[in-house]
């Protein structure tokens, strides 16, 4: 053993360098074992994100869910009313919110028209994803039990209407793991915060690994990932003492369930310091690409960037991403006038079908589960020049 | 956290005399308010000594070597839970 461990000492270069650490009293860290051992699947299995098999077999392997902020209208868009033309102008006793005043009904102000060889109506706001329609499963019961747009927000994330409850990406992530370790297992493209702010992509009572990792567009989608370590060698060297220090810190306290996972998020983050890199940048992504999603060449953010990165996130098998579209204050809750919609919608149509049709000539979209919704819809009631919410359609895609 | 651990590490060697032991021990007297176990300064010890040989091979002058690898301890002992987070 004395000898081995002599030759190990001996050997030049980065791992005879981190063996010599580990043969001498340091402990074997997560970091080093991953190191040495070459990604080996043993190592992969005691990973608290390892990839588990469902209850039941399921067809997608991971979820895109896109959420609107605001409550968009269903009957503008995939909800087709022809009563309600008819009934423009007249007063039904259909109320905003919670009243039940005499409001005045207001039509749609776009026209509908059938999409794909299914000829599902959609109506104009919405002309590329009208396109897509065969491959989308429209759900037009959902209902929500709240007005409140924070509160819908939190309960369609959350299940809970009041009380802040793990997010969906948290628990599918905590149901399933995660295929690449390297990444964090659900990611939240947010340029801005929606409705009830991180409590839609909290972790809660579960494990602090499954929370939601924001990510901001713009020229530096995640915080600090630019190592400032002299070297890559050096940071794992540190890494790895942290790491035996920090074991042996939670040795003493093993009721804290955040320990273990502040100590993995350093592995998550060494590694994302390469990885993460490669998801943000654009430049390997065909012309042809960026058109079909209404991207610009170089653009680094707005929704088709969003999508466009979403497609990369699940590329390399990470769980869960969800997009944000619009934020608590900037969404699709059109009281004054209900035309703005239209440049609401006109953002994320493209962006959300080009998604749709990349992750079908790639052949991911079979894995894939696209959700678009909202916290809720709208009434058709006229509220001063326009309309106001309550029920709402949500919509599945994929 | 980079600028700072270079002051601190600075401060301790200064304050230590230039004598790792000692300045092992006031780093976690410092910064965790407690002094470090035998283990600790031991592994601070092997691990000071890994990085000014692993920078000296690459052709590093000693006294840089040094300083660099009180820097990367400072940097370890900054990043600890035990340090980040009150309990």
């Amino acid at each position: 053993m004395a000898k081995q461990m002599k030759e190990q000492n001996a050997q030049p270069g980065r791992r005879g360098f981190i063996r010599s650490m580990t043969a001498s009293s340091l402990m074997l860290p997560g970091i080093l074992s991953e190191l040495l051992a070459s990604n080996g699947h043993a190592a992969e299995s005691a990973h608290p994100l390892a990839a588990r098999p469902p209850h039941y077999p399921a067809k997608a392997k991971s979820v895109i869910f896109i959420f609107s902020n605001g409550g968009v209208s269903h009957m503008d868009t995939f909800d087709y009313k022809p009563k309600l033309f008819e009934a423009d102008g007249k007063a039904t006793g259909i109320g905003g919110g919670l009243s039940n005043q005499q409001r005045v009904l207001l039509k749609p102000l776009w026209q509908f028209r059938p999409g794909g060889q299914c000829g599902t109506l959609v109506s104009d706001l919405f002309p590329y994803l009208r396109e897509q329609m065969d491959d989308i499963c429209l759900i037009r019961s959902m209902n929500s039990n709240d007005n409140e747009h924070y509160n819908a927000t939190l309960g369609i994330h959350t299940g809970s209407f009041f009380f802040s409850r793990p997010g969906i990406g948290a628990w599918v992530s905590y149901g399933l793991g995660t295929v690449n370790q390297n990444l964090p297992s659900f990611f939240v493209l947010a340029p801005q915060m929606p409705y009830a702010g991180t409590q839609i992509f909290n972790n809660d009572f579960l494990p602090a690994y499954h929370q939601g990792v924001r990510v901001i567009p713009g020229k530096e989608p995640i915080a600090n990932l630019q190592p400032r370590t002299p070297s890559r060698d050096l940071q794992r060297m540190e890494l790895g003492l942290a790491e035996a220090f920090n074991r042996k810190h939670q040795a003493l306290r093993t009721t804290d369930k955040d320990l273990p996972a502040r100590i993995q998020a350093f592995e998550t983050a060494f590694s994302m310091q390469t990885e993460a890199r490669d998801v943000f940048d654009l430049s390997g992504e065909s012309a042809e690409t960026h058109e079909l999603y209404g991207l610009k060449p170089g653009q680094i953010d707005g929704f088709a960037w969003q999508c466009l990165v979403a497609r990369r996130l699940v590329e390399r098998g990470v769980r869960f991403v969800e997009l944000v579209d619009g934020s608590s204050s900037h969404n699709w809750d059109q009281h004054g006038d209900m035309s703005e919609h239209a440049k609401h919608a006109k953002n994320i149509d493209q962006p959300i079908a080009g998604l749709l049709k990349d992750l079908k000539q790639r052949g991911m979209l079979e894995e894939t589960l696209v959700v678009w919704t909202t916290e809720f819809g709208r009434t058709p009631g006229v509220d001063g020049t326009k309309d106001a919410d309550t029920t709402a359609p949500a919509f599945h895609l994929g | 956290m980079h600028d700072l651990s270079e002051k601190f590490a600075t401060r301790l060697l200064k304050q230590s005399g230039g004598d790792d032991a000692s300045a092992i021990r006031l780093l976690f007297e410092l910064s965790l308010s407690r002094p470090a176990s035998s283990e600790e300064q031991h592994q601070s010890a092997e691990y000071l000594a890994a990085v000014k040989a692993d920078a000296m091979s690459r052709g590093t002058s000693e006294s840089d070597a040094r300083r660099e690898s009180w820097q990367s301890l400072v940097r370890v002992v900054f990043r600890l839970n035990e340090f980040v987070y009150i309990d």
